[in-house]
């Protein structure tokens, strides 16, 4: 069984939303629509506060979590929302009736109608580029090596990003963008600094079980899990 | 969580029609109202059809509406499914009515009945999420009962002071409802604010640049903010209060022409506002959603 999910090191995420602007470019989101999108959590005091600089805070990127137990799909009457063989969760768009109960089924707000085709979309996990061999489009973009993509079943110490930012081949006159996404992997094993349990967090849990991981080390989570 | 208009009539409507339905059955099962059973029957079915126009129209795409039914955890196919049993039920009901002058047999009568609270169960039933705490209450979908108890019995006294009939046998049943309503309405509303999200103090969402960095839980306080002309005003003053006055006077009286209808309208009123309370308080169990 595999379970297709994202791990963000949030220690390493500098908010440059190049993840959210990746997405909407990659997958025409449409204006006002976010399939990923960027939170700013904090500032709030640490716990040893004393001085008014004794606060902390982190950007947390939210997008569909592609859930173990997901409530959208569970809703949904006409199957439009379905859980895949690779644990992903998406949306046949030519099934959707447009009813929105998934939206409201999900806790995190990121289901959006598509007001010109008139259903419901939200982040599929980049199908169109893995089911290729390659990484996510917020993975491949993301301007702090902070998001990993990868299986689950597998741990996330797998879970793979881009090693080398892009270059282009002038010699070959080669300017794609392939080389983010296809090869030229490095693991959370290899870049990230290390963690314990209880640095590994996910969103609040409304019985949905969310399968995205956060890794925040040294800074107090906020909100459930 | 913005008002769902589409939604909210539907919950509506389908608690009135199924409440009156139901109401006649009772009185078919007393042997009582045999005048008035079909039009209580054409109100029922016109409430209806009013709920099923208004559902419609939250669909996006409501030409593929038969593109699914199938999946029967979702609660709009539920719905689908108790609305089609008790389409079923009514035709049988009419059919029984236009052959016997009016005279329904028990048997029918008791399936009117437990279809009409079948389906306002599984239409309440559907919002039970546990995304939003604030919904995901058992009392709301009591909550919708008690709409029907007030709005269905209210409308049968109306129709009944209409045409001239004897609403007596009503009287109890409109009182006992008013209660029932305002009841399940007080104790929904206040099961708002028992309910509790994760919150995560300050926060920016980059999507919303204007927004308060205040994560706001002030909608989960349904006596105050946003809520509160709502549910003081709409809810308790005309949706429980009101109904409850209109009961009294109508078994005082007699007129249920006017008492009746009053009671059906405040009824109705209390049961639209106290469902824009319910999407006021919508809010995600992540509070910032």
């Amino acid at each position: 069984m595999t379970q297709y999910a994202i791990v963000t090191d949030l220690n390493r995420c500098v908010g440059c939303m190049a993840c959210m602007v990746s997405c909407k470019v990659i997958n025409d989101v449409p204006i006002g629509n976010y399939w990923n999108k960027i939170l700013r959590i904090g500032p709030y005091k640490r716990a040893d506060y004393q001085k008014t600089n004794d606060v902390d805070m982190y950007y947390l990127c939210v997008q569909c979590q592609h859930c173990e137990n997901p409530k959208c799909v569970d809703v949904c009457p006409t199957g439009a929302s379905m859980k895949m063989e690779d644990g992903t969760v998406q949306i046949d768009k030519s099934k959707c009736i447009g009813c929105q109960f998934c939206a409201m089924a999900c806790p995190y707000g990121v289901r959006y109608l598509n007001e010109e085709e008139r259903v419901v979309e939200k982040c599929t996990l980049c199908e169109q580029l893995t089911a290729q061999g390659g990484l996510p489009q917020c993975v491949s973009q993301c301007g702090g090596r902070a998001r990993f993509f990868g299986d689950l079943d597998a741990g996330i110490e797998t879970f793979e990003a881009p090693r080398n930012a892009y270059q282009a081949d002038r010699e070959n006159a080669d300017f794609s963008y392939d080389q983010l996404f296809t090869g030229n992997r490095i693991t959370v094993a290899e870049l990230a600094e290390p963690y314990d349990e209880s640095e590994v967090h996910h969103l609040p849990n409304a019985n949905n079980n969310p399968n995205f991981v956060y890794i925040l080390r040294g800074r107090e989570w906020k909100g459930a899990e | 969580m913005e008002l769902q208009w589409p939604l909210i009539l539907f919950t509506t409507f389908v608690a009135w029609c199924a409440g009156t339905f139901a109401t006649q059955a009772y009185l078919a099962l007393r042997g009582k109202g045999e005048k008035i059973q079909f039009t209580c029957w054409i109100v029922s079915a016109v409430l209806l059809v009013i709920g099923g126009i208004a559902v419609f129209l939250h669909l996006e795409h409501w030409e593929r509406i038969f593109n699914g039914f199938g999946h029967l955890t979702s609660g709009i196919t539920q719905e689908f499914i108790a609305i089609v049993v008790l389409a079923v039920i009514a035709l049988i009901y009419l059919v029984m009515i236009k052959r016997n002058d009016g005279k329904v047999p028990a048997w029918c009568a008791i399936c009117a009945i437990v279809v009409s609270v079948a389906l306002v169960f599984v239409a309440g039933h559907s919002y039970l999420m546990e995304a939003r705490p604030a919904w995901d209450n058992m009392l709301w979908v009591v909550s919708l009962l008690g709409a029907g108890c007030i709005m269905g019995p209210a409308t049968v006294a109306a129709v009944s002071g209409f045409m001239g009939e004897d609403a007596s046998e009503l009287s109890p049943v409109v009182l006992i409802g008013s209660i029932v309503n305002a009841v399940a309405s007080v104790a929904a509303a206040i099961s708002i604010n028992m309910a509790s999200v994760s919150e995560v103090g300050y926060y920016y969402d980059l999507t919303h640049p204007m927004k308060d960095i205040t994560a706001s839980v002030d909608s989960l306080n349904v006596f105050a903010g946003e809520s509160a002309l709502m549910m003081i005003v709409g809810v308790l003053i005309i949706g429980c209060v009101a109904p409850i006055v209109c009961a009294v006077l109508g078994k005082k009286m007699g007129n249920w022409k006017v008492w009746g209808t009053v009671a059906a309208v405040c009824g109705a009123i209390g049961a639209i506002c106290l469902r824009g309370v319910f999407y006021t308080a919508g809010l995600s169990v992540f509070a910032i959603f």
